[in-house]
């Protein structure tokens, strides 16, 4: 347990020196902003609520959460410590769970910092803060996901380029699949066997004020999933 | 043959394994929590009601377009919603038939459901679609059709009264007059009566027709002209329990260029409701809540927005607490209205509510009556150096109506300040539909239909926002949650970065 928070405190001490974090948080903040305040129309829409902010939160993670992720085990190769890490008594599992666990503290303080939304328009109407809760619960639950795949993809590659390119592409796909029937038309079970893979389709209930169990289950179950392949590929390494 | 590590057995065999099982049995769960202010997404009880009275069974087929699905999880809802309806009484069954199937789009264009064109959602707003997302609820030989839903919020609503008309065979009926002889009401209340139509049956009188013995309800539009005859009919009705909702002006603003505006003379209308306790003044209230009308530049120049104090926004804030009627609609938007309060003592056995005050920011203003928004905003700035109040605006009464007849039953009334309040000449309003909803809300008070009431309440609940004084002051806070959430927030990020990036490396340094 004490590895695993040294190695939790190592990560969050890497991402506080690196400048893709910050870029990449103060980019989340001002899109979404810009993208509520400016684009979706906060004002002339007259509706005291924040779906609209948290609806664009999907897209946004898209290119957010591979920047924090890429450094996670590609850089490791890269720089050599990879080696070090892997003589550490610390078992394949924990060394993956203390670099999720560094960089979800990260999403958190970014998430943190979009509170001011909320509290800053909170005075103009009746907001329903059930709502806001489970908006907040949906981000983090998808962004925690997102964390878990693109650190398996930064497993898989040994620069920070190319990790950062594989996992926003596959958050992209996995975000969009579900809208894939809108341009072409699909066979009815290969529709809902891709809305229901979808990370976008499952955010939409949390957005609502909704705590729907099944994209509960999705999520930590698509998080564990790629956590435990992480952890194949380090084990892997190891024995190699 | 070496027997498999532990390593091996666990990370390839026993892991991949759970995986699937639990990604499997995962997809198949159901169930949420509903942390909305209200339960907004949770069947009400109100329905649940509904189906414990079920004596015969009910089909429920919901045509769907499998499409729809991939623009919005809405349909997927509306499915779960009915299963959860469906999950109750075995007597309810439910049958979501895919309408791109040729014969299911048959029956559907059978049961009178028609397919409509949507554009895309906010990122694919270039593509259209034609779907179906109708539904059918066929009880015994009867059938009742909702014909197109693609809001789970309104579905509970949509089905209880389809429900109600075949279940329980309650269809309320609704007669309408104009009592403005040049507001006709074909030609001037048409989307009014087309909501209506909706959700009652609804039928047309000329002013001073008697009132059919069908009738539940009576709704007035405007009473500038109303004869006698009506306004004794009025009195019959609402004595023997009837349901009168009246929209009312003591001053009338004549749609002309100038927007002329005179008091209205004393009639027998006013007479009548000075009798039940209630008072038209012959004022005009403005609030400083209020919106904005376009009117056209001079010499043909650009259109542009011009604030107008006689256009109020009554909110959920002005309303009475606690009454059904306003705590089931959004507010309501108000043209040139008259103030209506108490007036005396009510006879005993009619309760009177003030259902809705204008603001603390309510002002009135006596004949000369400045109406014309090419006035500019001096007339304003006058009237708001006055001392402003909550003023009566709309007003609920129920109870025994006292009468000469010897009619008895307990009456509900809805008195509306402002002649133009339903008509369609409101489609100016940011939503007309606002109006029209406080329409079919005062319909199911006045029947006194508390659980089609809440369920309406539900549909639509009040998000504006009205927090803050002025449109100027909410608008200011907007571009201050901006600049900080924008510029602000991000920029100290960047600036916190560099300033420990910088040290961290002048300290290895």
């Amino acid at each position: 347990m004490n590895g695993l928070l040294a190695l939790t405190r190592k990560e969050l001490r890497i991402q506080f020196s690196s400048p893709p974090m910050y870029i990449a948080t103060a980019f989340l903040l001002s899109a979404a902003a810009m993208w509520f305040f400016l684009v979706h129309g906060f004002l002339a829409r007259d509706t005291a609520t924040l779906r609209g902010y948290f609806a664009a939160m999907p897209l946004l993670l898209v290119l957010v959460i591979p920047a924090l992720t890429m450094k996670g085990w590609a850089e490791e190769y890269r720089l050599g410590t990879s080696e070090l890490l892997l003589t550490l008594p610390l078992r394949s599992v924990e060394l993956v769970v203390g670099k999720y666990l560094g960089t979800m503290l990260i999403v958190l303080c970014m998430l943190l910092l979009t509170l001011p939304v909320a509290f800053l328009l909170m005075p103009l109407g009746e907001f329903d803060l059930g709502q806001i809760v489970t908006e907040y619960i949906g981000t983090i639950l998808i962004s925690g996901t997102a964390v878990a795949l693109g650190l398996f993809i930064s497993v898989l590659c040994t620069n920070q380029s190319t990790a950062f390119t594989g996992a926003a592409g596959l958050l992209l796909v996995l975000t969009l699949i579900g809208r894939l029937e809108v341009l072409i038309s699909l066979p009815g079970p290969l529709a809902g066997v891709l809305r229901y893979v979808s990370l976008d389709t499952h955010f939409d209930g949390f957005v609502r004020g909704v705590l729907d169990f099944r994209a509960l289950w999705y999520y930590l179950w698509l998080t564990s999933l790629c956590l435990y392949l992480t952890a194949v590929v380090l084990e892997a390494r190891r024995r190699a | 043959m070496p027997k498999p590590s532990r390593y091996k057995l666990v990370y390839f065999g026993l892991f991949p394994l759970l995986f699937l099982v639990t990604g499997i049995l995962g997809s198949q769960l159901s169930g949420r929590i509903d942390l909305t202010t209200g339960q907004l997404y949770t069947l009400s009880s109100a329905a649940r009601g509904r189906i414990a009275e079920l004596e015969n069974p009910v089909h429920i087929r919901y045509f769907l377009s499998p499409r729809l699905e991939a623009y919005s999880a809405e349909p997927e809802r509306i499915r779960e919603y009915l299963e959860e309806f469906a999950a109750i009484s075995p007597l309810v069954e439910l049958s979501v038939l895919d309408a791109s199937e040729p014969e299911n789009r048959e029956a559907a264009l059978d049961f009178g459901l028609q397919p409509q064109q949507l554009s895309g959602s906010d990122r694919d707003s270039q593509s259209l679609i034609t779907v179906f997302s109708g539904m059918v609820v066929e009880y015994g030989e009867a059938h009742s059709v909702v014909p197109f839903v693609l809001n789970s919020e309104e579905l509970e609503y949509d089905l209880v009264s389809a429900w109600d008309e075949l279940v329980s065979e309650r269809a309320f009926e609704i007669v309408v007059m104009s009592g403005n002889q040049e507001l006709e009401l074909r030609s001037a209340y048409q989307n009014a009566l087309l909501r209506l139509s909706e959700a009652f049956v609804v039928r047309l009188l000329e002013d001073g027709d008697p009132i059919p013995d069908s009738a539940d309800m009576l709704f007035v539009f405007g009473n500038k002209d109303l004869s006698t005859d009506t306004v004794l009919n009025i009195e019959e009705f609402l004595a023997a329990g009837g349901g009168v909702m009246l929209s009312v002006e003591g001053v009338h603003v004549q749609l002309d260029d100038e927007l002329t505006a005179r008091e209205l003379p004393r009639s027998d209308l006013d007479l009548l409701l000075e009798r039940y306790g209630v008072r038209v003044s012959r004022e005009l209230v403005l609030d400083r809540y209020h919106m904005l009308v376009p009117l056209a530049g001079a010499g043909g120049g650009p259109e542009s927005f011009v604030s107008y104090p006689h256009w109020i926004e009554l909110r959920s804030r002005n309303a009475a607490p606690g009454h059904a009627l306003a705590e089931s609609v959004a507010g309501l938007d108000l043209f040139w209205p008259s103030r209506i309060e108490p007036f005396g003592e009510a006879p005993s056995g009619l309760h009177l509510t003030q259902l809705y005050t204008t603001s603390y920011e309510g002002r009135v203003m006596d004949s000369p009556f400045a109406t014309n928004p090419a006035l500019g905003s001096d007339v304003y700035e006058r009237v708001w150096r006055e001392g402003g109040d909550r003023i009566g605006v709309v007003m609920a009464l129920s109870g025994e109506f006292p009468t000469v007849s010897d009619a008895s039953g307990e009456g509900r009334l809805v008195l509306v300040g402002g002649g133009y309040t339903f008509s369609d000449f409101l489609e100016l309003g940011e939503d007309p539909m606002r109006n029209l909803r406080f329409l079919t809300a005062a319909a199911h008070w006045l029947a006194g239909d508390d659980d089609l009431l809440e369920l309406f309440g539900r549909t639509s609940p009040d998000l504006r926002l009205s927090g803050l004084a002025t449109p100027e002051l909410r608008a200011a806070v907007v571009r201050f949650a901006q600049w900080v959430n924008i510029v602000i927030i991000p920029v100290f990020v960047v600036l916190f970065g560099t300033v420990r990036i910088a040290r961290r490396r002048r300290f290895r340094g």
